[in-house]
């Protein structure tokens, strides 16, 4: 009777104790799923403030034309960079964190950023443009939205940063593998003037 | 019935559930002792010892109690663990995605804006909203446990076939749960069923694992009799437990289905008194009827969760969680046919982005309200114990009120205050001292050290817009903010509580809007993010020295120096149970620090005492015949931080 009892006992102790350890791995699975939704979730923010951006440059180049004739090359130049800037956001969008996606999207904004710093940079050999209303409207609603992207794209990165530690250390690394859990790829674009300063002052 | 009385009823509701699920446990517990006696009974009868049948093993069946309600409840405490208290998980499990604050798509943008009014028509803060993407069927929830930490969810079906005013309705349904109390008792429900599904899971479990054990014994060829019996025995375990297990679901269901059913009527019901527009709520059903996916879900876990939505997820006549559409319809509006007309994809346009009802109705009454606030002190004299009568039930005017805002709102700061950035900047450009001050001087140089660049040129670029609201706009608008705010990664939601804090102490002493924000922003932001309450101070003292120090603050605050005991003792009069020989406390005990303190302790007093402190805080602000703005949002605070949520002032 003891023995049996002792039996008894013992499995139940140590289906407890199995009971308990399943668990304890879900949750390590039901966390990684919860950060992972989150840095998702953060690039949605980046999209939103991106795409209005790409509407905006637009507008802005059509006022620009009107005076500015004689640079059609570089006004040109920008909406194509914006295009490829365009497409390469919505491989983003449908694809955060993924390596290739988020590297392909950052070089196409360096190349954006290079193109609209040189279209500014000309446009202010234009007296009349730079008075011009409606071009000074959209350009601080430019700025605006370039600060609103970077200020997103921090809080992005912090988000994957976060997943990835979570992947990488124990335990999450033994549910990470098992449950195809990749790690993310951080999105580094310098395309906000205030961004740039900031990082010289910070170093 | 008020909110304090369907919040206890909500309450019962829950004792209630308890008692029915206790039940269904000891069901769930006998069936398991008889199918384990049987067996065992049935195996040793070619034994050398058989056991006798005997009705009564108590040794067995103490045995199996234990074990079963054992495992009961580990999987139904799991399962209310792992929801935990915020209503994001059951989104998310749902596959629900967050709609970002600032969407540019004009479905999901007008979807917003209703959600925006509603939550400020109601005093609650502004819930995220999740959608689910891949569901056509027209459907929508609330989750969660408190106004705090509620969600709201939607289907993609709902977004494309349901014009504004229907929207309008789903969701006025959905924040009379928010406001009711149902959603805590939903979640609960979740987790026992859970509980009792694992008892059918074991079985499953068994049985599989016994098929794999079976099939490769029986490669290997080594059919020993005894191992033959035991795997058949097992084998019987598993399936009595399985079928066990699904009767217990069945009880469960039908549990919950009857909960649930009620509940939904209350919900229809509020959504016509609050919006004062049985259409919007009406039409929505038909289009349910008159859709060919009706209200069906195809989510995974969308049956465990189906009480909790608009409409019935999972097709089944015997657990309805909802009342059946005609009969939901008839109680709105008694001339229905019965007659679906046929549902079809509706484009939204621009103009859907606020209420037309609004346009008309809010110009004049809002200017009307407003001219009255100013002329007449004797309207005013009625409206704190109006405001505690409206909580938790928001009347048509608060939601005129509050789209009237959302409104003037979408052509002044609406791309900022939904977006993370520009939340941010606008909250610290609230908090900075007018022009000339020397204060603001000193904020300014402690935003430039602590805070990014960036927040600090949007500051700039948003503080001129933010100097044009009226006063009584700005808190409204920092509400609005909370969505964008909590999108925040955690650190920059840590840099920001850090920031707000500097600013607000910058010149050592609180005004009733900084406190206001500290509350309605920085508390809210704190439990969203963190699920936790680690960011309140502990409450000092009991709940009667909490009563006494907000009443005697608001003795001090709201009248003059020799009004102050009388403002206190015609609080106190309402209430003489709780106020017996209560004395206003010194001046220098009653800061708005130390409210705040007090203010942690009363948030779990009971309903009917919450009731009662609130007619006495309203009292005392009307005792001496003047109420002031900040009086009012004083009170509003004050109603939030005990979980009652107030509608605005207007």
């Amino acid at each position: 009777m003891t023995t049996t009892m002792f039996i008894i006992i013992g499995l139940l102790v140590a289906g407890g104790i199995l009971v308990i350890f399943l668990f304890y791995l879900v949750s390590i699975y039901n966390n990684l799923v919860t950060l992972r939704n989150r840095y998702k979730n953060g690039f949605a923010q980046i999209d939103v403030q991106l795409k209005r951006r790409y509407d905006l440059i637009p507008n802005l180049v059509e006022t620009a034309k009107g005076y500015m004739k004689h640079e059609k090359e570089t006004l040109e130049a920008v909406i194509k960079a914006r295009n490829s800037a365009m497409s390469a956001g919505q491989q983003a969008a449908a694809n955060p964190g993924d390596p290739t996606a988020m590297q392909n999207l950052s070089t196409a904004e360096v190349a954006l950023a290079g193109s609209m710093t040189k279209f500014i940079g000309l446009a202010e050999a234009y007296p009349e443009l730079k008075a011009n209303e409606n071009m000074l409207a959209i350009q601080e609603e430019l700025t605006s939205t370039e600060n609103k992207v970077s200020y997103s794209r921090q809080g992005f990165n912090d988000a994957v940063t976060a997943y990835n530690t979570a992947c990488e250390e124990f335990p999450g690394n033994l549910v990470a593998g098992f449950g195809r859990f990749t790690p993310a790829t951080l999105l580094e674009v310098i395309s906000a003037p205030q961004e740039r300063e900031a990082v010289k002052v910070q170093f | 019935m008020d909110f304090f009385e369907h919040q206890d009823r909500a309450r019962r509701s829950t004792s209630m559930l308890i008692v029915y699920f206790a039940f269904a446990v000891l069901m769930v517990v006998l069936s398991v002792y008889a199918a384990l006696l049987g067996i065992v009974v049935f195996a040793s009868k070619d034994s050398e010892r058989p056991i006798q049948f005997l009705a009564w093993h108590p040794q067995l069946f103490f045995g199996v109690s234990i074990v079963v309600t054992g495992l009961i409840a580990l999987g139904s405490f799991y399962k209310i663990w792992s929801l935990g208290d915020h209503g994001e998980n059951v989104a998310l499990a749902l596959g629900g995605v967050k709609i970002p604050a600032n969407t540019r798509n004009l479905d999901e943008r007008i979807l917003l804006n209703v959600v925006e009014e509603m939550a400020l028509a109601s005093g609650t803060p502004v819930p995220p909203v999740y959608l689910m993407e891949g569901e056509q069927g027209i459907n929508a929830f609330a989750a969660g446990t408190s106004p705090q930490n509620a969600v709201i969810g939607i289907t993609r079906g709902a977004l494309s076939t349901l014009k504004r005013e229907e929207l309008q309705g789903v969701i006025a349904h959905e924040f009379s749960h928010i406001l009711n109390g149902d959603m805590r008792l939903n979640l609960r429900l979740m987790g026992l069923l859970n509980g009792i599904l694992l008892i059918a899971l074991i079985g499953y479990w068994v049985l599989r694992i016994l098929g794999e054990v079976g099939f490769r014994s029986s490669r290997s060829n080594n059919n020993e009799k005894g191992a033959l019996g035991l795997v058949a025995a097992f084998a019987l375990v598993g399936g009595a437990l399985v079928a066990i297990g699904y009767i217990g679901v069945f009880f469960a269901n039908w549990i919950k289905a009857a909960v649930s059913r009620q509940r939904e009527f209350l919900a229809d019901a509020s959504a016509v008194q609050f919006t004062r527009n049985p259409n919007g709520i009406g039409n929505a059903l038909k289009r349910i009827g008159g859709w060919a996916q009706h209200s069906r879900l195809k989510a995974a876990h969308a049956a465990e969760a189906s009480h909790m939505f608009f409409g019935e997820g999972v097709v089944s006549n015997l657990f309805a969680t909802h009342p059946a559409l005609p009969v939901r319809i008839r109680r709105i509006d008694p001339k229905f046919s019965g007659e679906f007309p046929v549902t079809k994809n509706v484009v939204h346009s621009e103009s859907e982005l606020i209420d037309p009802r609004s346009l008309s109705l809010a110009r004049s009454s809002f200017a009307g309200v407003h001219q009255a606030a100013v002329a007449g002190a004797d309207r005013h004299e009625q409206q704190p114990q109006e405001a505690v009568s409206n909580i938790g039930e928001p009347r048509p005017q608060h939601l005129v009120h509050a789209q009237h805002l959302v409104d003037e709102l979408d052509q002044l700061l609406a791309e900022d205050v939904r977006d993370p950035l520009g939340a941010v900047a606008i909250i610290y450009a609230m908090l900075l001292a007018p022009a000339k001050d020397p204060v603001r001087a000193k904020q300014l140089v402690l935003l430039c050290k602590a805070s990014n660049s960036l927040v600090n040129s949007e500051m700039n670029r948003v503080s001129a817009k933010v100097d044009r609201l009226a006063i009584e706009q700005r808190l409204p608008v920092a509400c609005l903010a909370l969505p964008a705010l909590s999108q925040l990664s955690p650190s920059q939601a840590n840099a920001f509580r850090n920031n707000v804090r500097n600013l607000i102490e910058a010149d050592s002493k609180w005004t009733v809007f900084e406190f206001a924000i500290q509350r309605f922003i920085t508390k809210r932001l704190v439990r969203r993010l963190t699920d936790s309450k680690t960011d309140d101070a502990p409450a000092s003292g009991s709940q009667l020295q909490g009563f006494q120090t907000v009443l005697s603050t608001l003795a001090y605050l709201g009248s003059e120096a020799s009004f102050v005991e009388s403002a206190f003792s015609a609080g106190a009069a309402k209430v003489p149970k709780l106020s017996r020989g209560l004395v206003i406390l010194p001046r220098d005990q009653c800061t708005l620090k130390t409210l705040d303190q007090a203010l942690n302790g009363l948030e779990f007093a009971r309903n009917a005492d919450k009731r009662d402190m609130l007619t006495a805080f309203s009292a005392c602000i009307a005792a001496d015949g003047k109420v002031e703005v900040s009086e009012l949002e004083l009170l509003r605070v004050i109603s939030d931080a005990l979980g009652c949520p107030m509608p605005p002032v207007v």
